[in-house]
């Protein structure tokens, strides 16, 4: 019974804790400008993630190192190095878009410039990084994003309704006013923030944190194959949220505040509580998620003990490098650079440096050196391998889409 | 010297995506009055919607300020961006004279709106948007012909 519960809570932590400023910005956007018709790659990007994560945590949990560790030992010091140092910058990228999320959420409720904000919700991410256990930090954040079904809910009630918005995802390329580059640009970019790479170091380096065994490997089964698809229906949600209620009138997202709008109109204050309370928590665990994600990767890499599961004296220099990640987050998102803008470009570069993280994860769970009995099976391969041609594309064709549509514009 | 090139080059392919070319032709001009209209009229149209929402109850002050306020932001940076492009002809100039008189009064009205939702009078607010719903049409139609 103690098993099932767990099982179930993980299925829940991983659904709430899904969705991101990028999921939330990137879907949205979409939705405004395209209605339904990248709903697709939605649905690409979290079959994906699913397909990574689940390897990310098996390799962590057979081998009992995480990700990084296994990346630099299987590519060399110098390969990893490259693959260190973009993954590091996307994701104190990624990073400083949360915080500057966090303090737009604030500002909707506030009315004070987000820029305020900034450096509070820095400090209030670092007293909970420091000072709370992981599993209950993991699941406390989880769990409170799952405030965001209500945009599941706004979805049914709005105007053509949920039937109607999922039945115009089946039509497929730009529409009349848009073109197919700016079409594949945005679809990269739901790629992107549906698979950004901290979310596979988090997923494993957590597997290492919650002290997973062979045993566990059905919880991470569960939470991959259960928690991140429910997951992709809240992007999903709020992608038909956006679809509904901008398109036809020609408003284009690009602020978080206009997410609020598809929620109040159908479901008034109680309704908008429930979202802002979701996206805080969501953004918050995500916040979290990246800023220990760059201790865990440049602690894996360096060799240095890491983790919130042995005490910070025993990691200062993993601390350190989160403060540092914290500290540089804070800056960026000081620049006064729109926090939307910076989103964006995170989600859009994670897609052009994902073969880098991806690929290496492919490699070491066919080893059986790491994974014994528990390597890859044929049709996995195949799937996952597939997958990576995908990628691969989609990181040469981002830097030359990106210059020729503007960014999207 | 590697590293430093890299970030010479994501420099360059950030500001090439972002920055905001001059109009040589009118072709150029009139797609760029276009897209000045398109996003005018997705300001408004936020507005519009956002003041009903206030008036019944359906959202909090904060939150309308805050919408009203970045819509704010979009119509007055688009409206800037335009008001700062060169027409290359005379008819260039006639597109110019269509478009901008009415950016700009869109942008005068969100900004009467967005002062009344800082000062909490919610209610009235759909009486102050008013005139952007018809500002908006005739912006979309433009958006849409020249677009």
């Amino acid at each position: 019974m103690k098993k099932v519960f767990e099982i179930f809570l993980g299925i829940l932590t991983a659904f709430g804790g899904f969705v991101d400023i990028g999921d939330l910005v990137a879907n949205a956007e979409t939705g405004a400008r395209f209605g339904m018709r990248l709903a697709w790659m939605v649905v690409v990007g979290v079959i994906g993630i699913v397909i990574y994560a689940e390897m990310a945590g098996r390799v962590a949990t057979m081998s009992q190192r995480p990700v990084f560790d296994v990346i630099r030992e299987r590519l060399g010091a110098r390969l990893a190095l490259v693959n260190l140092g973009a993954s590091f910058f996307i994701n104190l990228l990624t990073f400083a878009a949360e915080i500057g999320g966090l303090a737009l959420v604030i500002e909707l409720v506030t009315d004070i410039n987000y820029l305020l904000w900034v450096p509070l919700v820095a400090i209030a991410v670092w007293i909970v990084l420091w000072k709370v256990h992981f599993s209950v930090m993991e699941k406390i954040f989880g769990l409170s994003g799952l405030a965001l079904i209500v945009t599941v809910l706004a979805l049914w009630r709005l105007d053509p309704g949920l039937g109607h918005t999922f039945a115009s995802a089946r039509q497929f390329g730009p529409p009349p006013a848009e073109s197919w580059p700016t079409y594949a640009f945005f679809a990269i970019a739901l790629l992107g923030a549906a698979m950004t790479p901290y979310e596979v170091f988090f997923f494993s380096s957590g597997a290492v944190e919650d002290h997973w065994t062979r045993k566990d490997l059905i919880i991470n089964r569960a939470n991959v194959y259960i928690g991140f698809p429910l997951g992709g229906l809240l992007s999903l949600a709020i992608m038909g949220g956006a679809a509904a209620m901008f398109l036809p009138r020609g408003v284009s997202v690009g602020h978080l505040s206009q997410l609020t709008l598809p929620v109040s109109s159908t479901l008034g204050t109680a309704g908008l509580v429930f979202l802002l309370y979701g996206m805080f928590a969501a953004i918050f665990s995500a916040a979290l998620e990246t800023a220990l994600s760059a201790g865990y990767t440049v602690s894996q890499f360096f060799g240095w003990q890491w983790g919130k599961f042995v005490r910070p004296r025993e990691a200062a220099r993993f601390h350190v490098v989160v403060l540092f990640t914290i500290c540089a987050g804070v800056l960026i998102a000081l620049t006064t650079l729109d926090p939307i803008i910076v989103t964006e470009y995170s989600i859009v570069l994670s897609a052009a440096a994902l073969p880098l993280t991806y690929l290496p994860i492919l490699i070491v769970a066919n080893d059986p050196a790491y994974m014994k009995d528990k390597t890859n099976s044929r049709l996995l391969n195949a799937v996952a391998s597939g997958f990576l041609l995908l990628l691969i594309v989609v990181a040469l064709a981002t830097i030359p889409l990106m210059i020729w549509t503007k960014a999207g514009a | 010297m590697r590293c430093r090139n890299a970030v010479q080059l994501f420099a360059v392919v950030a500001v090439t995506a972002s920055c905001v070319a001059p109009a040589r032709t009118l072709a150029d001009y009139e797609a760029k009055a276009a897209d000045t209209a398109a996003a005018v009229v997705s300001a408004a149209r936020t507005v519009v919607l956002t003041a009903r929402l206030a008036a019944a109850g359906r959202s909090f002050g904060a939150t309308v300020a805050v919408t009203v306020a970045d819509a704010e932001v979009d119509a007055a940076s688009a409206r800037d961006a335009f008001a700062s492009i060169q027409p290359p002809d005379d008819a260039s100039d006639a597109i110019r004279r269509r478009v901008l008189p009415a950016v700009e009064r869109a942008v005068r009205v969100i900004e009467l709106v967005r002062i009344a939702a800082r000062r909490d009078e919610l209610d009235g607010l759909p009486a102050i948007a008013r005139p952007l719903e018809p500002i908006a049409s005739s912006l979309e139609r433009f958006s849409t012909r020249y677009g």
